[in-house]
């Protein structure tokens, strides 16, 4: 909250000086380059926590991974508004953040789940307990469960976007197990004796549940080093933006009004609501969702206002998007900021209430009157933000709209052509 | 209709009253927008209206698939003259998504139809409860599987299911009737849109902006026929997925598509301020072509060659766009703003 304070007060402080583009988008990328730097520092802490926790199963073990994997989700939620905008990233984070998945292609999953889907012919495939399978009539060798493996093979395998076999949700439902709670309290409860070799292993070949959590997570420390080498000196995500600091600005507004509407707003929040779905939270299996918003949030929030918070405490910040955009249309600055802080108000209320013991399936539930207003205020709160992000895209790209053939959504110019 | 244009007339009076217009831009984008709105709006959304009201009676009458199915297609006729609007009283309370959820990617609608008619569930007893249920039990999508799926289309008269379709089509119609009046009272969107930062109940601070918004409608709906109708069907040259086609067990997959280029022609020749010459074009090829495929459901995706026919109808909507972008979009002074599809 005293983040949030000073983020207001800050942004209706004339500025000091004048905020070209170029500052703005080495700030952005600067941002970037933290944002992600400080995911791969928590996913190196979310590996070594598996390393102690596969050498020695146990609750105690377990429950700190766990906690490594919640403290890992912070940075990277916030690092979600670089990824419309900038097609190194969109091109890249499914392989960490892909979601929802079909769990039962990783491992044992409950009666519920039923089988193979029209969508999804391996759908309930349970890697772990296959060593060789059939894909599209052709054997694969799945006995080694090598990060290879999972990022070349498994991955998307069928051209499946639910075939997601890598990445945080992977990992999360590794170590949490399904959540069969539906909308009731509770996040997945899998025991640690998954994880147990010789006769104790519950679930079956716990050997290759190990050897499966070491790869996935091992394949997102070299993901997050790929991503965070992007953004450093010399790294062409970098490049892209400062190059050219027109296209820069527009890839910042573009990356926080398509997370916040499409995204967010609809994809993430409001369907759920629409489904009245546990499944259809973003961090299913922990019941971390209200964070995961949250953070979304949050990271929309930074690259408004040209400051990151970085895990260790310490800021970074330079010339903003907010002091650039004062410079033209001061009232409107004020206004977009005000949305912004206003969503994570309300963001902020779900994630409090999730915190105090409401959880976020409980309030996808049918007929909770209370948890449909939480998550509709949000809903409500991103999609008036989105109606003053394209008001900044007005003001600042004024003279940028150009008309030529459009593109398809792969181009994230196409919004403002 | 007599009632429509006497709220026309009392609109341009006091649209005339209120809203100083600055000389240069704001006659064709008055004239755009006031078009727009009146010319296509409005009678799309009466449209929905009186097709769902039809359908509700037709089905409270007789329940059965037979006598269903008529009044569904032109109740999903109407749907494609209006889904592109993602705003105001159809965006609201998540009313697209119930009208039509699609696509369903994790099969949602026959697993939740199956339990909900296993348990015989008391949510279709009233609307009010109705209006709570799972999207995957409401609207167009669920009620193609309970009319068109050999799992669920064997019900009788008084059945569980019987009452459940006319759940679902009573429900179309309160929020068709909802949207209806939500667009056309006084102080409703289409006063929103036409007096912009004077309207009764202010969203868009300009009339440029309203156009904006409309706009991006126009754009964002070829977008999507483009990647969802077009592009979840053809899939990717070695996987194509024909079974992904909306509508498919409707045999509605094709006529959506050409239905949906309609109403984006329509809205765009009301909106674009001058001739449009090369859109008019690529809008008739590209409805012709559409036609021509004579593929109702799309099953023709599966093979190499009708997969390459639908494809060219996505590469020619590209190019359709392009053509608006300069003869609807630059000469208004907008480009399109965010849309729903934006994101995963």
């Amino acid at each position: 909250m005293k983040r949030m304070m000073t983020a207001m007060i800050a942004a209706t402080l004339p500025a000091a000086a004048f905020a070209g583009e170029a500052e703005v988008v080495s700030t952005y990328a600067d941002m970037a380059h933290a944002v992600y730097g400080d995911s791969l520092i928590k996913a190196q802490e979310l590996d070594a926590a598996i390393a102690d926790f596969v050498a020695s199963p146990s609750d105690v073990t377990l429950a700190a991974a766990k906690a490594a994997w919640i403290e890992a989700r912070v940075p990277y939620q916030q690092s979600e508004v670089f990824r419309f905008g900038n097609p190194i990233v969109d091109d890249w984070e499914g392989k960490v953040n892909a979601w929802p998945l079909d769990e039962g292609l990783i491992d044992y999953v409950d009666g519920s789940y039923g089988g193979a889907t029209d969508e999804n012919p391996l759908a309930a495939l349970n890697v772990i307990a296959t060593p060789s399978f059939e894909l599209s009539g052709e054997t694969v060798d799945a006995s080694a469960i090598t990060p290879e493996f999972l990022a070349e093979t498994l991955h998307e395998a069928d051209e499946v976007e639910a075939n997601v076999a890598t990445g945080y949700h992977a990992i999360e439902f590794l170590l949490w197990g399904q959540d069969l709670n539906g909308t009731d309290h509770g996040a997945g409860a899998r025991p640690y004796t998954d994880y147990l070799t010789g006769d104790n292993c519950t679930g079956g070949n716990c050997d290759r549940r190990a050897e499966y959590l070491v790869s996935a997570t091992k394949l997102l420390v070299s993901d997050l080093e790929y991503m965070e080498a992007q953004w450093a000196e010399g790294g062409d995500a970098r490049a892209a933006v400062v190059s050219d600091p027109a296209a820069g600005i527009t890839a910042m507004l573009t990356g926080m009004g398509s997370l916040s509407y499409g995204e967010q707003a609809g994809e993430r929040m409001k369907l759920g609501v629409m489904l009245n779905d546990p499944e259809e939270e973003h961090d299913c299996f922990s019941d971390n969702t209200h964070n995961s918003h949250f953070y979304d949030g949050m990271g929309i929030h930074n690259v408004y206002f040209g400051k990151y918070m970085r895990v260790d405490g310490t800021q970074v910040k330079g010339e903003s998007l907010a002091s650039l955009l004062a410079e033209k249309d001061a009232g409107l600055a004020n206004d977009l900021g005000h949305a912004l802080n206003h969503t994570m108000v309300e963001l902020g209320q779900i994630k409090a209430a999730a915190e105090a013991g409401f959880s976020y399936d409980q309030m996808l539930a049918r007929g909770n009157e209370a948890g449909e207003e939480l998550i509709m205020s949000a809903v409500d709160a991103l999609v008036a933000q989105t109606r003053e992000i394209e008001r900044a895209v007005t003001v600042l790209s004024a003279t940028e709209i150009e008309v030529e053939g459009s593109d398809s959504l792969d181009n994230p110019d196409a919004v403002f052509q | 209709m007599r009632h429509l244009s006497a709220f026309c007339v009392s609109l341009g009076l006091s649209l005339a009253l209120s809203v100083p217009l600055a000389p240069a831009m704001a006659a064709p984008l008055d004239e755009a927008l006031s078009r727009a709105v009146n010319q296509h709006t409005i009678p799309a959304v009466d449209r929905f209206d009186v097709a769902t009201a039809f359908l509700a009676d037709v089905t409270e009458a007789n329940c059965l698939p037979g006598n269903v199915k008529p009044a569904y297609d032109v109740a999903f006729d109407a749907w494609m003259g209006l889904q592109h609007l993602h705003m105001g009283p159809i965006e609201k309370n998540g009313r697209i998504l119930a009208i039509a959820f699609w696509p369903d990617k994790k099969g949602m609608i026959p697993r939740t139809l199956s339990g909900y008619i296993a348990d015989q569930d008391p949510v279709v007893e009233t609307p009010e409860a109705f209006a709570d249920a799972s999207i995957a039990v409401r609207g167009l999508f669920a009620l193609e599987y309970m009319l068109f799926d050999d799992q669920f289309d064997g019900y009788a008269e008084d059945s569980y299911s019987c009452h459940l379709v006319q759940a679902i089509t009573h429900d179309l119609h309160r929020m068709a009737a909802e949207i209806k009046a939500e667009w056309n009272a006084p102080d409703g969107f289409a006063q929103t849109l036409l007096m912009a930062g004077e309207a009764p109940q202010p969203l868009y601070l300009s009339q440029e902006e309203s156009v904006q918004a409309l706009y991006t409608m126009l754009m964002a709906s070829l977008e999507n026929t483009k990647d969802q109708r077009i592009g979840r069907p053809i899939g990717t040259f070695d996987k194509p997925r024909p079974e992904r086609a909306e509508a498919r067990r409707s045999g509605r997959s094709e006529r959506n598509v050409i239905l949906q280029l309609e109403a984006a022609r329509d809205l765009a020749r009301n909106l674009a301020p001058g001739e449009m010459p090369l859109s008019e074009e690529a809008f008739a090829k590209t409805i012709a072509l559409t036609e021509a495929l004579n593929d109702p459901s799309f099953a023709g995706a599966g093979d190499p060659m009708g997969r390459l026919k639908i494809e060219i109808i996505g590469q020619n909507i590209t190019g359709l766009m392009g053509n608006l972008a300069n003869e609807v979009g630059a000469p208004l002074g907008v480009s399109a703003g965010f849309n729903s599809s934006d994101g995963d």
